[in-house]
């Protein structure tokens, strides 16, 4: 899938040192060192999008920590171990805008 | 400590390259190139070379030099050193020798080869790089890992149908003449093969425990096992060496194998891991064939997306008993290889979003899946006849995809019939362009 190009400029410059990457035929993108909002622990945290669906959710974001007293499960991409938690956010939003929504989960 | 390295091509790749390098040159009597390689670690201080790509000489870029077999000018080298900086790889200088058997360097190669590497370690420092010689039959290797001031000479594997396992300075294994004396139509060097072989097995409850038990007997002298659990009441009906004394113990389904494994063959190279094998991948990335018998089908992606990445062939089995209604449960199972560079479980439709989406719904809900000795034996002892089929070739060529469905109610194994329809020889999921680490 072609993700637009503008999109993928905002994301990487909302989030400094945003990387792209393919695995699967899946487009990612590894974000490091997020900041989680107020009151999470850690504070800030490596994190992946996939900005496409996913096991049933139109888009997801894995952290390479937990972070509260969610329920977790995990999974394995780009050579790495994710958590994630079961969040559903609405289809559609720019990819910048995704990541926000995710982040909501964790308020 | 020792660096290894061991290098991976895939098939298909390893024949294109063959393919150029025997063209006639106008002036030169023979030809260069050079590999895309990828690199990731295969734990410890083993090195794994990944064969990605091919880039051919021009044939302007060819000297005129009766003394030597090809000579290339500086724009050649240039165009090396171009490629390495952009495409972030490796490269490797391949060329072919005439004949059959491990090829190896003339004195003019070792004279003048190793000063264009050290060319392309200074564009590209993180990279190992090296040369690759081809024979008619066979490929040696030699990898300047970063950093190395000399290479080393690295095992080869030819990834595909068939694997070809060349490991340099190992000569066959002597074997006690009746342990093997019923299968010698397994060709010859066949047990040389299976005892070189290291075969990593996910899984090892009713599927994974006949596989382990079968792959000792044929002669394989190398595991890597991987499971997180311990055997329980319920794992009795089907899982191979596991007694009623090790479900009161909680003994470790890694400890059953590993003692069913050892009891058929005492000197055996085992590596095991109590836990999930992500947390261990590196051990994983060192085998040249894996086996996944795991129950989900979140678990099979994951473990092809490593083998993919890391040019492993992968051979998955599973089954499940459905009952619609009041007829009688539906028995069906499949074993897939799944090879590098060939369609994959997606291409195969066994894989679909759709699937794992229902799975992830219904995580935690959905309960013991039911199994049975008879039919993962029967699924086991197929996945192994593939598994021998392509280390030994003793059935001669094949070109299709494996893809091979179970009816355990009607007792037979068939090739799926989705194969029928499958056109693509490549895939579209997984391109060679993608192996190695993801993130550079």
């Amino acid at each position: 899938m072609t993700l637009p190009d503008d999109q993928v400029r905002e994301l990487a410059r909302l989030f400094p040192g945003v990387q792209q990457a393919n695995e699967g035929g899946v487009t990612f993108f590894l974000i490091p060192k997020l900041s989680l909002p107020a009151g999470c622990t850690p504070e800030r945290v490596d994190a992946l999008l996939c900005p496409t669906a996913r096991d049933g959710y139109p888009s997801r974001l894995f952290l390479a920590e937990q972070v509260t007293s969610r329920s977790w499960s995990t999974a394995r991409i780009l050579e790495r171990n994710w958590h994630m938690v079961s969040w559903r956010i609405r289809e559609g939003p720019r990819l910048a805008q995704m990541v926000m929504a995710h982040l909501d989960a964790f308020k | 400590m020792n660096v290894e390295a061991h290098v991976r091509i895939p098939r298909p790749l390893c024949d294109r390259v063959a393919a150029d390098l025997r063209r006639p040159h106008r002036v030169a009597f023979e030809r260069v190139g050079f590999v895309s390689c990828a690199a990731a670690s295969a734990g410890g201080a083993t090195q794994l070379v990944l064969a990605c790509d091919y880039h051919q000489v021009d044939d302007a870029h060819y000297l005129d030099d009766p003394r030597s077999g090809a000579r290339i000018n500086a724009d050649a080298i240039r165009v090396a050193m171009q490629t390495v900086m952009d495409s972030k790889r490796g490269a490797f200088h391949v060329h072919l020798h005439g004949g059959r058997g491990l090829p190896s360097l003339s004195r003019m190669d070792q004279e003048e080869i190793p000063r264009l590497v050290n060319s392309l370690r200074v564009v590209g420092p993180r990279m190992p790089h090296g040369i690759l010689l081809l024979s008619g039959d066979s490929c040696a290797a030699w990898v300047w890992t970063p950093g190395s001031a000399s290479p080393v000479s690295a095992r080869v594997t030819i990834v595909g149908h068939p694997m070809h396992l060349i490991h340099p300075g190992v000569s066959a294994a002597s074997e006690a003449p009746d342990r093997f004396s019923r299968q010698p139509f397994l060709g010859q060097g066949a047990q040389s093969t299976l005892a070189q072989v290291r075969i990593g097995v996910v899984g090892l409850g009713g599927g994974g425990s006949h596989i382990v038990q079968q792959l000792a007997h044929l002669g394989v002298k190398q595991f890597a096992l991987f499971d997180a659990d311990v055997v329980d009441e319920s794992n009795l009906n089907r899982m191979v060496g596991a007694t009623a004394a090790d479900a009161r113990a909680k003994t470790s389904k890694t400890e059953v194998a590993k003692r069913v494994i050892s009891a058929i063959t005492p000197e055996v190279e085992l590596a095991t891991h109590l836990g999930r094998w992500q947390e261990q991948a590196e051990r994983l990335r060192g085998c040249d064939l894996i086996f996944g018998a795991v129950d989900t089908f979140a678990g099979r992606r994951e473990l092809e997306v490593a083998c993919r990445r890391h040019l492993i062939p992968y051979i998955d089995i599973g089954m499940d008993v459905h009952q619609v209604g009041k007829e009688p449960p539906r028995m069906a199972g499949q074993v897939i290889l799944s090879m590098p560079g060939a369609p994959c479980m997606f291409c195969l439709g066994f894989l679909k979003e759709a699937r794992l989406a229902q799975e992830a719904a219904e995580y935690g809900a959905a309960g013991p899946r039911p199994q049975v000795v008879w039919s993962n034996g029967v699924l086991a002892s197929t996945a192994v006849g593939v598994c021998v089929e392509l280390l030994t070739d003793w059935t001669g060529p094949r070109d299709r995809p494996v893809y091979l469905s179970y009816d355990g109610n009607a007792g037979t194994v068939t090739p799926h019939i989705r194969l029928k329809y499958l056109h693509a020889t490549d895939c579209p999921h997984y391109p060679l362009a993608d192996v190695g680490d993801p993130i550079a």
